[in-house]
This record gives C-alpha cells, sequence and structure tokens, in this order.
C-alpha cells in the first residue's frame, strides 16, 4: 500500500507539472521503457479528468438551481424579457 | 461584493447559493443586452451565463483571478470571450477592453451527461467522487475536507484520498479496457 501511495503521489506531481525538471525527466523517460508506469499514469490521468467531469456537473446543477429560481422571480422575468422585446 | 470575498465564499456550498443568486440578479441582465446587441437569444444568454460561471467559479477557487476586475466585469468578459468563441464573432462587432484581453478560457467546458465511465464512478463510488472533487475540483485544504465530509482530520482525510485514487484505478483500468477506451 506504502509503495502504491508512493506511485500514486509521483505520478500526481507529475501529471500536475509539479516534479521538478531532473525528476521530470527521469519520469518521461521511465515512461517510455514501463509499460505498467505508462498505464498506471494514464489511469490516474483519466481519474482527475473525471473528477473535473463531475465537479462541473454537480456545480451546473447548482447554477441551474440559481437559475430556475431567479427566473421564478416575476419582476425578473419581466427585466429581462424586455430586453429582447427592445430592437 | 468583492472578487477576494467571493473566492473565500465560494467553497461554501450555501454562500454559493447566495452567489450565484447574486450575479444572476446583478449581472446576467447585462450579459443578456450584451448577447441581445450581438443578434443572440435569450436562450444563448442563459447558455453562456451558465458556462460563464462555471469559469469563473473554477478560477476563483483556482485562485487565478485577474485582481484588476470587478467579479461584475470579469464575469462580463468571459461572456464576451465565449461569445467569440462560439459564435466565430467579429472582433470588430464586440470590443474587448484591455483587463478583459487577459482573460484565458480553459479549452472546453465541456458537458458531462453522456459519459459512460463517470457514470460508472457515480454508481460504484459516489463518496469517493465527492472526496476527489472537495479536493481537487472545489480545491479545498485537507482541513476543510475533513470538516465539510466529517473526517477526524486532515491525515484521515488525506489516506481516504489515497485508498479512494486506488480503487478508482482498478475501476477504470477494469471499465475502460472493456469499453476499449486504451487506444492512446
Amino acid at each position: 500500500m506504502e509503495t502504491s501511495q508512493n506511485d500514486i503521489v509521483k505520478t500526481e506531481k507529475y501529471l500536475m507539472g509539479q516534479l521538478p525538471t531532473e525528476d521530470k525527466l527521469l519520469f518521461d523517460a521511465q515512461l517510455l521503457i514501463d509499460p505498467v508506469l505508462k498505464l498506471n499514469t494514464f489511469v490516474q490521468k483519466r481519474i482527475y479528468s473525471m473528477v473535473q467531469l463531475y465537479g462541473r456537473k454537480e456545480l451546473r446543477k447548482e447554477i441551474t438551481a440559481a437559475q430556475i429560481k431567479i427566473f421564478n422571480n416575476p419582476d425578473f422575468q419581466e427585466r429581462v424579457h424586455s430586453i429582447f422585446k427592445t430592437p | 461584493m468583492s472578487v477576494a470575498e467571493i473566492s473565500f465564499n465560494l467553497k461554501d456550498p450555501q454562500e454559493r447559493e447566495k452567489i450565484f443568486g447574486h450575479l444572476y440578479e446583478e449581472v446576467f441582465p447585462v450579459v443578456a443586452t450584451l448577447i441581445h446587441k450581438q443578434g443572440g437569444s435569450l436562450q444563448d444568454a442563459k447558455d453562456i451565463f451558465q458556462d460563464a460561471l462555471v469559469i469563473f467559479y473554477e478560477k476563483s477557487v483556482g485562485e487565478m483571478l485577474s485582481i484588476h476586475l470587478s467579479d461584475e466585469a470579469y464575469l462580463v468578459g468571459i461572456v464576451k470571450h465565449l461569445w467569440i468563441r462560439k459564435f466565430k464573432a467579429d472582433l470588430k462587432l464586440i470590443s474587448l477592453d484591455y483587463f478583459e484581453k487577459e482573460i484565458t478560457l480553459p479549452e472546453d467546458v465541456d458537458n458531462s451527461s453522456n459519459n459512460r465511465l463517470l457514470h460508472l464512478l457515480e454508481v460504484t463510488g459516489k463518496k469517493c467522487l465527492e472526496l476527489l472533487k472537495s479536493i481537487y475540483y472545489d480545491k479545498q485544504s485537507m482541513d476543510e475536507v475533513s470538516k465539510t465530509l466529517g473526517f477526524s482530520g486532515a491525515h484521515s482525510a488525506s489516506a481516504q484520498k489515497y485508498k479512494c485514487i486506488e480503487k478508482m484505478k482498478d475501476t477504470v483500468k477494469q471499465k475502460s479496457l472493456q469499453y476499449g477506451d486504451f487506444t492512446e
């Protein structure tokens, strides 16, 4: 578990661009010769993109709720509709 | 409400609800007027404003907001950029001031509605997704995460983070192979 955690930490730093140049170059070289590391790095990258996708999805729910709420206000609705009535 | 206050409060879901309400009330009419003048519809304005709020949020929690702009001006600037990108609008017709030109957008503000892998992760590990979202998307500190998600402390939240990544790696490997996603 410890080794695996260390790998995750290092891969995370690599993916987030936080490795010092020398370590980054070494990691790049290892990726070329180690298919397991390559797969793990690819998978970890996908996890971060899934988390971002999930974050956006949840945020959009909140934004949509705020939009519905404000558009339920007749004064606001009228104010916005009047904008689109003007030529 | 200053940008600094917004950046700070946006991490709190209840405060966020108020801030989004405030931004709709104050900034949406400005954006609607802008979009209308560009020949867009109310629906265009709603869609673009939603994307703009997503970007605004991500930049706020990532502390990448320009300090030269108010929250309103910044949102309007994002909307202008989104409009130019979406409709390939002529830069001569939509003016960007000096500070607005400095605004950069992420490559996309993708929609997750049809993502099979995300759907699977939501079904098999919602709690892990919530934890990782708090850390990587909402950019909460481990102390904030442990408070909001009820861990005994930052260390415990951090340990769970690695367990979650490990678990999700297994799921992604298994299912992506099935989906034939490893084509890189």
